[in-house]
């Protein structure tokens, strides 16, 4: 009897292995688009560009708040005085204008010179020495031909529709004629901390006067912009 | 049956050990009849569900002279174009979908989905594109916006409800070469995906005018309601959940609707303070004030989002619109409260300190994320 139930068993056996298989290969094999025929979708893509900033430098590329213009003594014998700016960037030919904007309540005369470090440099600045070079080529955009004061030009940009303005609080904007570039024939090369190298533009802002000027605690706004 | 010997022959004690055998026979019998059984139930009704699958899946199944079509799509989507070649977006190849059907509606041409072609890529003209038309050497960059346009072809015509989905989903690459599949990019990690969510914004309408835009497509924006066309009732809204709802009450079959998606990367904090009053260099986003009686008004600002917008979570050095070094000192500078001040009167020293915190998500965001890939999907 053992061997004949065997054989049944294993009959059976078969036939539901069988059944088994035929049911995952019917699940397999048939693949179900049904349900997702109602979507439909459409894509695109684009690029974002890679952030290289154009940074403004006290000294040597040294964090912009160190640049330092609070008090100046105008009674002692050096009638100026030269602080040095630096505009720098990792994009190499990265062209800029230089732009300066200030106030006029102190008769105040501004020049900007190109600068380069160096050692035996005339020019002294946050612990570094560097020499003047020629004038940097650019021209007021709103001065009165015979004073120190701004004319109308940019009164709207500046201050909208106000009209209680002191002349003297009406900024003079003083921009560069052509545009600045960085790179390795113009400019410095710098290394910052293991980041890129920077191409580096020194300049010199001198502040000078005459006797005109006196200590009487007046107030000046200076912008220094680099677009 | 084996064994079986004639009834007669058995002695009343065989009788009985036969009958308990075949007793015992059937009911093995019967259980491995239920277990195959079953088995085979389960798969008749696999084959059945297949069967009713594949009758009912995208594939047209033709025949000779006629053609059958399986049950479709109630509409297709589209985009304006001429033809594949040219309006080929310079990234596509970071793509897995393909270009559309050329189709002509009204005879105007679009590139458009089908039922064999239910995904594909956004055709890109002059006027819908993202900075990405062919040859080009442009990308995205704070400042930089623009318009996406595409069409819904209806097959039916009457009442249709398109449920849409638009999402940004930023990629990075490893190493020096710029990939050239879809298989050399990688998505960016949730935290900076955020900030490309907080930076570069989806809208749904635009006012050049005034330059202020309107109908915000994000998770941060409140329920809005736009009418797209007047005469057939057709409105773009979103609700409350967040979902994002084209509604049309009468339209024809075989005509193109178009739905445009305005989208920018925000140049400055500024646009997302200020009231829109004259034409300005920097747009507002949030024109309007919300209201209690102008509950869905497309235009106005969303209730918490200046909440939103200052929310750290601590350990974190940025959130969807934000970036900081130093966790205090931003908990300082931006506060909702300084934000709504902005809003009404604009104090430069103020707005400096905290446009230094967007400032430096742009930047962040800009280092971070290579490639953006807009996906419109319907429902």
């Amino acid at each position: 009897m053992k061997k004949a139930d065997k054989k049944e068993w294993s009959t059976k056996k078969t036939w539901a292995v069988t059944a088994i298989v035929m049911a995952l290969l019917a699940l397999l094999i048939v693949p179900v688009f049904g349900w997702m025929y109602m979507e439909r979708s459409m894509e695109t893509m684009t690029k974002i560009n890679i952030p290289y900033a154009l940074k403004l430098g006290a000294g040597n590329t040294r964090p912009i708040q160190e640049l330092e213009l609070s008090n100046i003594d105008v009674s002692g014998e050096q009638k100026y005085k030269d602080i040095v700016f630096c505009v720098y960037s990792s994009q190499e030919n990265r062209e800029y204008d230089l732009q300066l904007a200030h106030t006029s309540n102190i008769g105040f005369t501004y020049n900007i010179y190109h600068a380069a470090k160096d050692e035996n440099g005339s020019v002294n600045y946050l612990k570094e020495n560097y020499s003047q070079g020629a004038e940097l080529k650019g021209r007021y955009l709103n001065k009165q031909a015979d004073s120190k004061y701004a004319t109308d030009g940019f009164h709207g940009k500046t201050y909208g529709s106000y009209s209680n303005v002191q002349i003297s609080a009406e900024p003079l904007y003083w921009k560069t004629t052509e545009k600045q570039i960085l790179n390795e024939k113009n400019s410095a090369i710098t290394k910052i901390i293991d980041e890129d190298k920077y191409y580096v533009d020194y300049y010199i802002l001198r502040i000078s006067w005459d006797d005109t000027v006196q200590n009487n605690k007046e107030t000046d706004m200076i912008y220094i912009m680099a677009k | 049956m084996p064994g079986k010997e004639n009834r007669d022959e058995m002695t009343p004690e065989e009788c009985r050990q036969d009958a308990e055998n075949r007793k015992k026979k059937l009911k093995s019998q019967w259980i491995i009849f239920l277990r195959v059984g079953v088995i085979a139930v389960v798969a008749f009704i696999a084959v059945v569900v297949g069967s009713i699958a594949w009758f009912m899946s995208n594939n047209k199944v033709g025949g000779t002279g006629t053609s059958i079509q399986a049950s479709g799509g109630e509409y297709d989507i589209a985009a304006v174009g001429e033809d594949v070649q040219s309006t080929k977006g310079q990234y596509d190849i970071l793509l897995d979908s393909e270009p559309g059907e050329p189709t002509t509606v009204e005879a105007q041409s679009y590139i458009a989905t089908n039922d064999n072609k239910p995904s594909i890529t956004w055709a890109i003209t002059e006027g819908t594109n993202m900075k990405n038309m062919q040859n080009t050497e442009s990308g995205l960059e704070p400042g930089s916006c623009g318009s996406m346009t595409f069409y819904i072809i209806p097959h039916k015509s009457g009442q249709l409800d398109v449920k849409l989905d638009l999402t940004l989903t930023g990629y990075t690459y490893k190493g020096d070469k710029e990939p050239v599949s879809s298989d050399g990019i990688t998505k960016i990690d949730l935290k900076v995906q955020q900030l490309l969510e907080g930076h570069i914004l989806l809208f749904a309408g635009y006012d050049k005018s005034r330059n202020a835009y309107s109908g915000w497509i994000s998770d941060d924006a409140d329920a809005w309601s736009l009418s797209l066309d007047a005469k057939n009732n057709i409105t773009l809204s979103r609700d409350g959940s967040g979902d994002i709802i084209w509604s049309a009450e009468k339209i024809e079959k075989d005509k193109a609707y178009p739905v445009t998606i305005y989208w920018i990367w925000p140049e400055i904090l500024e646009s997302y303070l200020k009231k829109a009053d004259n034409i300005n260099r920097h747009p507002s986003l949030f024109p309007k004030d919300s209201s209690a009686e102008n509950e869905d008004d497309p235009s106005a600002l969303p209730v918490d989002l200046y909440a939103t917008m200052c929310k750290i979570s601590s350990g974190s050095t940025f959130n969807r619109y934000f970036r900081w070094e130093n966790e205090a000192a931003f908990e300082k500078s931006v506060t909702s409260k300084k934000l709504a001040n902005m809003r009404e009167d604009m104090n430069p020293a103020i707005y400096g300190e905290m446009s230094a915190y967007y400032n430096l998500a742009d930047q962040y965001l800009g280092e971070n994320v290579r490639y953006v890939k807009l996906k419109l999907e319907t429902r």
